[in-house]
């Protein structure tokens, strides 16, 4: 997988989030966003994944340019703020409905995905009782079930626990391992430099050296 | 595969809602049988279910009094209701991106209109052939609560339906321009203006039985609500894809809803 | 109480939904507005070529008690107005309960202020959005109205004015009608009021400020249609609310039970039992 950002510049109501960036990343690594918070890092991650559309600029993966040739990347898995679940269904639920959308994965799959994260796959209770961690979890077993090409995680191991994140950990490494191209936001400096095989400082929505 | 996802969580959980709906038919019938049995109406199944739909005649060409059309108004009201809710809630927007495409987002939530409608409608008819069932009115195909024209024509009886699932992909529309609770008020407002105004402009007049030629001699033509509620269709919908397809996705924006 | 009071004012007043709320009401009120003056200038072209032959009745200058938004009884934006009034009432502010929920604003609130401050304090505010919105989108129209309008005293013999003298203050409207008129603004904005606080009652139970906001218009809509078949019409707020009353029956002591009752309701479930709930 290559993913080229082309001059992409963003702009809301007057005010430019995102500032002439270029940018070209491959599969098989992972690259952490560092930055103040509003210096652009969640809108980028955002862009990248075809939710918001450039001003000015492009993004194009493996050749095809996003918002043209395809609405959102082909195999993405994304986290970013807060994940939306249906509340009165578990996680094996909320994933499966997800997973039918997109990979058909079977339910063993599932399972094995819950059970990497640290969620337990056979755990009735509903996603409107989790825990803020166990929310975070679910979020993050979907932006990665079915090992899609490319994930995008914000913030990862806000609210989770120190098993957690080793968890988290193993399974980017594994990601990466079948070639996934990975991008990680994350406020823990140490943390990303110890996931991260390349860190890119965005300052003011632009890349700095 | 938007669709199955659009079946499961915007279809079948908002299933139980359609109760109220049922609920509503039930007063509506209750009260046409009750003026039925004072003015010893002999009415049919099928007036039973045209009733909820009748509406009032064209105002102020048929010279009657404007009466507001209460029970049209409801119905059409929480269909509206029903329709705002689910397309750009949390829960929907956050299987865009598993989808792959915004069009087929679009169209599947076009598809979802088409069921949601569907099934509305199938639920007032049900509700209409128990109750007559329940209470001893004849099951007949027969129209005795409304006066035909020379125009009437039983394509007719299906604008109200045509019409609802129009003003749905209209709303559709809306929301992606504004927000659910403005493409609400917006449509609520259309709805309250056409039983005043009897225009093709003013779609929704088309699911109004009496402001339509076949039972109104000064209605509008069935042709023309065809027609008007076309033009609606597809400008709506190319408009909401359009607007869909440019729209940035910001969490801000889904807070508010 | 003061600061809490404070914040949710400023919330209000810098809301774009109040802005909306107030755009939409006085869209219907300066249509009207172009609408009566047309009437009047038709009118009277017809009257200077026809003389009184122009009209089965009386002829009477259309006057301020039969053009401004309360008491115009033939024409759509009236209508429109009265009819969502429950939803123009509600969205300035009965969906921030929704919001604060959903974002989380509500925890911020609850560890800084006092819990009874934080929601007496979103429930006066409510309360006052439905009022103020409503206050001035109706003395709008009747200031508006002033500025052409003859402020003639109405005839009934004229059958331009829909008010009965039977009706609640009808004698007064037909002797003092710009006190009449000012009387059932207020009563109106007390009213908007109300069903801007049962919006925020609806909204203990969802975090969806769709369901809040729209959820108490279909219900005021349910209930007058429930109330006209039992001809209890009179005990209907969309019903009362219009100046022209276009049910019988309608008395003060009607509004203002109604009026308390809805208020205590509200009160009751916003303030004592959601104040007591946990927060997420």
């Amino acid at each position: 997988m290559i993913l080229e950002l082309q001059n992409v510049t963003k702009t809301i109501k007057g005010v430019t989030i995102l500032d002439n960036i270029t940018l070209t990343m491959q599969g098989g690594k992972v690259y952490g966003f560092q930055g103040k918070n509003g210096s652009g890092k969640t809108m980028l991650m955002r862009l990248i994944c075809g939710l918001i559309k450039p001003t000015s600029g492009q993004v194009v993966i493996n050749g095809e340019i996003l918002g043209k040739d395809i609405s959102f990347p082909r195999s993405v898995g994304v986290l970013i703020e807060n994940p939306s679940f249906l509340p009165e269904y578990t996680a094996f639920k909320n994933l499966k409905l997800l997973s039918d959308l997109q990979d058909h994965l079977s339910d063993d799959e599932l399972k094995a995905v819950l059970s990497n994260v640290g969620l337990d796959p056979e755990d009735k209770r509903k996603y409107r009782s989790f825990s803020l961690g166990m929310k975070q979890k679910l979020g993050i077993a979907a932006a990665v079930m079915g090992e899609p090409e490319l994930v995008i995680l914000d913030e990862p191991i806000n609210a989770v626990d120190d098993a957690g994140v080793e968890n988290i950990r193993m399974i980017l490494s594994k990601l990466k391992e079948s070639g996934s191209l990975i991008i990680v936001a994350c406020h823990d400096r140490e943390e990303l430099e110890l996931i991260s095989d390349e860190i890119l400082k965005i300052d003011a929505g632009r890349i700095v050296p | 595969m938007y669709f199955k996802y659009d079946l499961k969580v915007g279809f079948m959980r908002d299933l139980p809602k359609l109760l109220i709906l049922a609920g509503l038919v039930l007063i509506a019938n209750i009260s046409l049988y009750r003026n039925a049995e004072l003015f010893s109406l002999n009415l049919g199944s099928l007036d039973y279910i045209l009733y909820l739909v009748k509406s009032i005649a064209p105002f102020p060409q048929s010279g009657e009094e404007f009466r507001f059309p209460v029970v049209w108004y409801l119905i059409q009201l929480y269909l509206a209701w029903i329709i705002g809710r689910y397309p750009f809630s949390s829960v929907c927007e956050s299987a865009l991106i598993y989808g792959g495409s915004r069009q087929k987002w679009y169209l599947s939530k076009v598809a979802w209109i088409v069921l949601t409608v569907l099934t509305y409608y199938l639920v007032m008819i049900i509700t209409s052939l128990v109750f007559c069932l329940v209470v001893g009115v004849p099951i007949s195909w027969e129209i005795n609560l409304l006066e035909l024209t020379e125009e009437f024509s039983s394509v007719a009886l299906f604008l109200p339906i045509v019409t609802s699932f129009v003003t749905g992909v209209f709303q559709l529309f809306l929301m992606a321009l504004t927000t659910p609770i403005i493409s609400f008020f917006l449509v609520a407002a259309l709805s309250a203006a056409s039983t005043y105004i009897t225009s093709p402009i003013l779609f929704t007049n088309c699911s109004q039985l009496l402001k339509l030629s076949a039972f109104s001699e000064v209605g509008i033509g069935t042709g023309e609500s065809y027609l008007t509620l076309a033009i609606v269709f597809l400008v709506s919908l190319v408009a909401g894809l359009t607007i869909f397809n440019r729209r940035d996705i910001l969490r801000s924006r889904r807070d508010e809803e | 109480m003061k600061a809490a009071l404070k914040l949710e004012l400023r919330r209000l007043f810098s809301s774009k939904e109040l802005y909306i709320a107030l755009a939409i009401g006085l869209a219907l009120v300066v249509w009207l507005f172009v609408h009566e003056i047309a009437e009047s200038v038709r009118f009277a072209e017809e009257f200077a070529l026809y003389g009184d032959k122009v009209s089965g009745y009386l002829y009477y200058p259309k006057t301020v008690f039969n053009s401004c938004i309360e008491l115009e009884y033939d024409a759509l934006p009236p209508i429109l107005l009265y009819l969502l009034f429950p939803i123009i009432a509600a969205f300035p502010y009965a969906s921030t309960y929704c919001k604060d929920k959903k974002t989380g604003y509500l925890k911020n609130l609850l560890v800084r202020i006092d819990r009874r401050d934080c929601y007496l304090s979103k429930y006066i505010v409510s309360f006052l959005s439905g009022f103020l919105v409503s206050g001035v989108i109706l003395l709008s129209s009747l200031l508006l109205t002033m500025l052409v309008f003859p402020m003639l005293t109405p005839e009934a013999v004229t059958q331009n004015y829909y008010v009965q003298s039977g009706n609640m203050w009808g004698e007064l409207f037909y002797t003092m009608p710009m006190i009449y008129t000012l009387l059932y603004i207020l009563v109106d904005m007390l009213w908007c009021g109300c069903m801007a606080s049962f919006a925020l009652l609806l909204s203990m139970f969802t975090r969806s400020a769709f369901l809040a906001v729209t959820g108490s218009f279909i219900a005021f809509e349910v209930l007058d249609y429930v109330l006209s078949l039992f001809s209890l019409s009179q005990f209907s707020p969309i019903t009362f609310l219009r100046p022209i009353q276009t049910a019988g029956g309608i008395s003060l002591g009607i509004i203002l039970t109604v009026f308390i009752l809805f208020m205590a309701a509200s009160f009751v479930g916003f303030y004592f039992l959601e104040r007591k709930k946990d927060v997420f």
